[in-house]
């Protein structure tokens, strides 16, 4: 089984480790449009590039690219830099693919790390293909990608809906739910003031614009 | 965001400066050991002695939870980054409190 966790020096509440078992069979699973051996790619390609590295994977140079720039160099990511990697031949969609992939990813090592666990070894992909189903109600704003209703947080991979989704899932475990976030008396194991200042620590030394 | 929590759970104010500036106490219960902790979960340097002591002042399920909050939000800065998603409006008098250029 995944996740075991035994070398944790922290407690993990029992709803985290199902979520992390649950991250991992869904990156492994097919997705809207990269089959599991290519979300697995990406996926190794984001680790290594942490440390300057490359995975030697398969994948067409653009999606090594989006994976390593995400997982790496995210706060230097331009429209522009977008605008070219479609020009090349990534899908809007698979890039918001890509991003739902990798920014996952880098919370569930980050947690590891956090409470001490060692890197869990990426899951073996699930055969199929992707559903390939597109998300109709999305437009052009100001983001880089394409969203619906609105561009903000919450809607930011919204032109793939099951990353939407699935970010959904992992944040309201890790941090808040969407219900939760709304209330600003909410108080779980940290108050709502302490999570903001971690939020903004992480956030300010990420580089984060937003 | 971290203004708002505070004065509507806590009724007082707190010093956003506290988020860029170690010298500034952000007044918050295990406050530093929070921030020292963030720190160490994104830099990665310091990371056991810092987790240690946020365990010692608040407790070890506290320290999980403040590791949870920081691993989402690695999540979210590059969802954010990545897709360009603009920040409200409401929140630009933050940047302009805090010096961060735009």
């Amino acid at each position: 089984m995944s996740f075991e966790l035994a070398d944790a020096v922290l407690p993990v509440p029992d709803r985290v480790g199902e979520e992390l078992r649950r991250e991992w069979q869904r990156l492994a699973a097919p997705g809207t449009w990269l089959t599991g051996r290519q979300r697995l790619a990406v996926a190794a390609e984001a680790r290594t590039a942490r440390t300057f590295a490359d995975a030697h994977s398969e994948l067409p140079e653009p999606l090594i690219e989006a994976a390593q720039s995400v997982s790496a160099a995210a706060h230097l990511i331009t429209r522009e830099w977008v605008v070219d990697l479609v020009a090349r031949g990534v899908t809007i969609e698979q890039y918001v693919e890509v991003v739902g992939v990798v920014s996952r990813l880098a919370a569930v090592d980050s947690y590891l790390r956090g409470i001490g666990a060692q890197e869990e070894p990426l899951p073996e992909p699930t055969p199929g293909r992707p559903t390939g189903e597109h998300e109709n109600r999305v437009r052009w704003r100001q983001a880089f990608v394409p969203t619906a209703p609105e561009d903000g947080a919450r809607f930011a991979l919204s032109a793939v809906p099951v990353e939407e989704h699935a970010r959904d899932q992992l944040h309201a475990v890790l941090y808040l739910s969407t219900e939760q976030m709304a209330d600003f008396t909410y108080r779980g194991v940290l108050s709502r003031a302490q999570m903001e200042l971690l939020a903004a620590r992480v956030s300010l030394l990420n580089d984060c614009f937003y | 965001m971290l203004r708002v929590s505070v004065q509507k759970t806590t009724g007082t104010t707190v010093d956003l400066r506290a988020v860029v500036d170690d010298r500034i106490d952000p007044e918050l219960p295990a406050g530093l050991e929070l921030r020292s902790l963030a720190t160490a979960m994104v830099t990665g340097q310091r990371l056991e002695e810092t987790r240690a002591a946020l365990s010692r002042a608040a407790g070890p399920q506290m320290a999980a939870a403040a590791i949870g909050v920081c691993a989402n939000f690695e999540m979210m800065n590059r969802i954010l980054d990545a897709t360009g998603c603009p920040a409200p409006e409401r929140l630009r008098f933050v940047a302009e409190l805090l010096g961060i250029p735009r």
